[in-house]
Formats: C-alpha cells, structure tokens, sequence
C-alpha cells in the first residue's frame, strides 16, 4: 500500500502471538492509514506456536487466533508467508525433506521499514548434550520436537518417535511442556481422534505401549514451573493413577505452613489429592519425581535403544518453598526403566545472524529495554517481542502483556519522532530489491485461508476439526 | 402498546432520573435512549424498577466508568462493549488471565466463589490479590448492584501512560 499518509511502516519478523498481538496494538492505537504492518513468516502458515505448541486437546487456548484473523483483515496489515528472514540459515539444522526455507536478508529490510519487531521465538532445544550422555540413543528425543511432530510443523515430520519399544517413559522437566508430553502419552487414543492433532501421530500413539511416565524435575515442587491447571488435567486422566511423593516433598504442606504462596498451596493440594482413579484400578501411571538430574541414557548390552536412564540426586540449598532456591548433587545415583525418554528443559533462542552483538545467551534473549533494542550495531529502529524478547518461557497471556509493551515504545518513539516519517516503501520496496531472486511462492493472508479451508475440508472428511498439511510443498500445492 | 405506555413510563422516568441526573448532557442523552430503548424491547423488566445493575470500573488511569448492564452480563463482554481496555484472549473461555480484575472488597464475598478452573487461570494473573476474579466467570446478579472492579496493571513495566488513546 503505497499512500502519502503511511508514516509508519513497520515490518513484524514471525507470526505467532507475539507478532500479532504487536501488530494489533500499534494498529489500534493509531489513526487508521498512518501506520502499516508487513507480517513475515518463514511457514506457508501463520500462528507459530499457537498452532504448533498448544496440545490439540487444548483448543480454546487456540481462540487468540480469531483475534489474529480480525487484524489481518485490516488493510494496513499484509501477510508475508514461507519468507524467511535472516541472511543464512538459523543454528539449527533444517531437515530439508521437508522443509525449506526462503531467506530474505534483515539489512534489506532495515532499509525499507521505519521499524522492525523481532518476534520469532526460540528455534531449538537448550543443549545439555555436554551434562548428559546418551541423548542421541534410539529412544529419546526432544519433548520440542515431539510437540511439533503431533502438531505437524513440518521441521518434525521425519521424527517416528517410538513410543511401542516398552511401557516405561521418562520425562525429563517440570514445565508444561513436559506435562503435555506425559498427557499425550497417556490420554486414551480416541480422546485425541476429533481434534486437529495429526492422523500419523493418531496412527502411531495408537501403538502405543507407554504404561508408566515419570515426569523428572531436578528441583522440588515449589521450583516446578508447570502450572496447577495441567497437573490438574493429568490426575483427572480417564483410567491412569498418580503415584505420590514421597513424604518428605510434602512436609512444608503437611506441616502447614503459612509461607506458602497461593499457586503452590493449590498445587500441594492436587499433589495430595492425588487422581481421580486410584492406583490400584488404573490401568496407567504416572508420578512426578523430584530432585533428580539427568546424567546419562542407556541402551542394554547390545542394543543401541534406550533401556535405562540414570540421575544425580540433588539437595535444596535453601528454602523448600522459595521459587529460585538452588540444588547441588548429594553424590547419591539413582536409575530408573526408560524405554522411551524425553528432555523437556526449556527452549533455546538464536540470533538472527547480523545480530551476535545484542544477543544474551545467558539470559537465552535479544538484549532489549522493555522491547527496544538499544545498543549494537543498526539497532535503530529494532524492537523485539515474545519470547526472542524476554526469554522462552510463559503462556500466551505473558506474551500479550509483553507484545503490548513494546508496541507502546514503538508508538512512542513514533510520537517523538525518533522513528517514522521516512516515507518508507515496505514490502514493495523489497520486493523491488530483490528482483529475480524472489524466485518463490510468496503466501498472502488469502492464500493462507485457502489452506486454511483446505485443512478443514480434509479433516472434516475424517471427523476432524482439520487435518494439517504437514510439509511445505503440500501448503503450496494448494495454492496452485 | 397502550400497555407498554402506560405501565412503562413511570419506571422508564425513575430509572433516567436515577441514572443519568449527573452526566453530561450527550451522556445523560445517551443514557435515557438505552435505557428506553431496553425497556421497551425487554418484556420481563416492564414491572420491576432493577432493570439495570450499576457497574463501576475503575481504569488503569484511576478514571471511574460507570455503567448499567443487564443481569447475566459478565465482566469481560460489558468492559469490551464499553471500549475498556480489558483482552480476552481466549475469547471469554476461562483459559488465559487476561480479562483479571480487582473486584471491591465490599462485593467479593457476594460473587459465587471461582472453580478450579478459574482458580488455575487466577494462578497465573500478575498482581493477583485476595479480591481478584476473572471477568468472563463473574456474572451480574441484583445483589452485585453498584458492584466496583478495578483493572489491574498488566506487567510491571507497562505504566498507565502507555494506555493512552493516541
């Protein structure tokens, strides 16, 4: 939209909630026509985790996307789909079978837009490759990349988790991430058939032989990050017992005590209530256990697929019921039964390459003040949001609040006249820019509905709220 | 519509006086069209002078809305009807925090208490309070008439100028 009026024209890299909950607010809160928003996405499809990390059996969580669909109806905001941007590949390796993406370089778009928002979240797994040996057995895998696989973005098509090699399976982690992992695993097949999760995840958890999960956190509950509402969903499980704690990690509970904080009394509460099925006549079940560390994954003597995984047991140095207090080991081991193994111990985030300079791999972030990026080198104009802002972790509502905030310091920059009024050309100006090399299909906003529509259709073939199309040259072929 | 004139126009009159007297004049215009308008079209009010439950919301700015809803209103759907600064992600479905309100003391213990499920999503919100509640879970009721809420900051960084309509 080439217009005298646009004084603001602003490029959102990622398009998930973070990206369009900034999009929202700097839409609103200006007057109609002064500002524009070029949405990028390396996917043919939009909604990032919303779509690729929230459990199919979790849809309202997913109702954020109706707010995602009103703002992409405004004709200020325009959808730049299976366009990736960032000069060269992102750390991680792309599995490209089926996926590949289309780069776009950041520089380019510096040079088109008065401001850019960085909200493409963390791309990998936080490596503990060099604590815990064995990860690359038969057997284990990311708890990321098993989400991904049964939520069908495409990077995790090729993953064949198998999850028919024995009864035992191990989490390890104690976020929501872990727990949903554990529910999938023990939810009954057929709960899952109707909702959007993928028909190969249907087919093969239709195998599956998992009986008893251990959820493994090194900390002790009160440190837990998962949140009341899915231990909840776990103990009220149709037909799977939870196994208690010990004694000794329900004490501060037991004892009463008035320190504790509202969410941790309440998850104590669920720890002692325990399941609705009792133990006795569940036929699955599951157990967190604490205070334990992952040290090694092994396979038997002769096989190369998992059989065991052995721990560290830590100590708490310091308050049971403080959320930050630290562990060390005690020098105690402990093994348990592992047929198939998870590592859920949080996300990693990159730098787009250009940015090394204001990335923080400590804090796991880009380095910001309140979503502005401040220092380094062609930081004017840069912004961040969600996660690659303040670190992966937090629901959808944390990274509404967070998107909000830096969409406030965008508009005020743009009010004192620090960015702006540069009269801008945008997507237009990039595409002029990048001539012949723009040799892919571009996904608009309506093409992405017709996939939409095309992914409901299929599903609802097969009783389904959609069947996803789970790799890129089949996004596209409908297109065609 | 004999019926309707004649039973209706006293309490239509009691109800404009009662709650418009002290607006402005758009306002106290605005006032009175609603509420003839939701009398006329609402059969069951016609002999009963609560038509209305008086809201107050307290914004982020320290500014006092004050509105009338219906009984079986909730929270989010009047503080969106009335362009209040108040998200609900998950669209009303009591899976997010983001329509968490700070209800007055005076009135807490007059709401049914949360479910779990409120209670978990409450878990999460920023600045909970011991008078906190989800809006989409609190319905208006007569005895919530005059009921107070207070929209609570978002995160520690956002300050209320920030809200500001540009």
């Amino acid at each position: 939209m080439s217009n005298q009026r646009v004084k603001l024209r602003v490029a959102v890299v990622g398009s998930g909630p973070a990206g369009f909950y900034t999009a929202y607010r700097i839409l609103e809160k200006t007057p109609s026509g002064i500002a524009t928003v070029d949405m990028y996405e390396k996917l043919p499809v939009p909604y990032g985790l919303a779509r690729f990390g929230v459990a199919p059996d979790h849809p309202e969580v997913k109702n954020c996307e109706e707010k995602f669909e009103e703002v992409a109806q405004s004709p200020y905001f325009t959808f730049i789909g299976n366009t990736m941007v960032g000069a060269q590949p992102l750390a991680v390796p792309y599995h490209t079978r089926s996926f590949q993406p289309n780069h776009v370089p950041l520089s380019l778009l510096q040079q088109h837009y008065d401001a850019i928002v960085l909200s493409y979240g963390a791309d990998s797994d936080k490596d503990l490759s060099s604590s815990v040996q064995g990860l690359d057995l038969a057997g284990v895998y990311s708890a990321r990349a098993f989400v991904g696989w049964y939520n069908g973005h495409p990077e995790f098509q090729h993953l064949d988790p198998d999850i028919m090699a024995g009864e035992q399976a191990v989490v390890v982690g104690h976020g929501n991430v872990a727990l949903d992992v554990a529910r999938i695993l023990l939810t009954d097949v057929d709960a899952l058939r109707k909702t959007d999760i993928t028909e190969a995840a249907i087919a093969k958890l239709s195998e599956n032989k998992v009986k008893r999960v251990r959820i493994v956190g090194r900390r002790g509950p009160a440190q837990a990050s998962f949140t009341n509402k899915e231990v909840r969903e776990l103990m009220t499980l149709n037909g799977v017992g939870f196994i208690p704690p010990e004694a000794e990690f329900m004490s501060p509970f037991l004892e009463n005590s008035p320190k504790i904080g509202r969410p941790t009394k309440r998850l104590f509460q669920l720890l002692q209530r325990g399941s609705t099925t009792s133990v006795a006549d569940a036929t699955k079940h599951f157990s967190f256990d604490f205070l334990l560390s992952p040290t090694s994954f092994e396979a038997s003597e002769g096989s190369s697929h998992v059989a065991r995984a052995k721990f560290d047991v830590m100590q708490l140095q310091g308050d049971m019921l403080f959320k930050d207090t630290r562990v060390k080991p005690t020098g105690e081991c402990k093994e348990l039964p592992c047929n198939v193994g998870f590592m859920s111990v949080g996300y990693k985030t990159h730098p787009l390459a250009g940015l090394e300079d204001i990335y923080n791999d400590g804090a796991n972030h880009l380095n910001n003040e309140g979503g502005k990026v401040c220092a380094g080198i062609n930081a004017k104009g840069l912004y961040v949001a969600g996660w690659i802002k303040r670190g992966p972790a937090g629901v959808i509502a944390e990274t509404m609040y967070d998107s909000f905030e830096t969409a406030s310091v965008i508009l005020s920059d743009f009010e004192d006249g620090e960015i702006g009024g540069k009269s801008c050309d945008g997507w237009e100006g990039v595409k002029a820019d990048l001539g012949d090399k723009l040799d892919w299909k571009v996904v608009s906003w309506s093409d992405w509905q017709k996939i939409d529509k095309a992914e409901k259709e299929r599903g609802s073939k097969i009783g389904k709220e959609r069947e996803k199309f789970t790799n890129q040259n089949d996004m596209l072929a409908v297109l065609v | 519509m004999l019926y309707t004139n004649v039973r209706v126009m006293p309490v239509i009159f009691k109800n404009c006086c009662e709650t418009s007297w002290s607006y402005s004049r758009p306002e106290a215009w605005r006032r009175v069209c609603h509420i003839v308008a939701s009398t006329v079209c609402r059969p069951e009010g016609l002999l009963t002078c609560d038509l209305r439950i008086h809201v107050t919301f307290i914004t982020r700015e320290g500014d006092q809305v004050h509105i009338d809803a219906a009984e079986g209103d909730n929270l989010l759907d009047i503080a969106q009807a009335h362009d209040l600064d108040m998200e609900g992600a998950c669209g009303g479905s009591c899976a997010c925090s983001t329509c968490h309100v700070i209800v007055d003391p005076e009135f807490y213990d007059l709401i049914p208490e949360p479910d779990d499920d409120e209670n978990d999503m409450l878990d999460l919100a920023f600045g909970l309070t011991e008078t906190s509640r989800l809006g989409c879970q609190v319905k208006l009721t007569k005895e919530l008439d005059g009921l107070r809420v207070a929209l609570p900051q978002m995160t520690r960084n956002l300050q209320a100028k920030d809200f500001e309509k540009r």
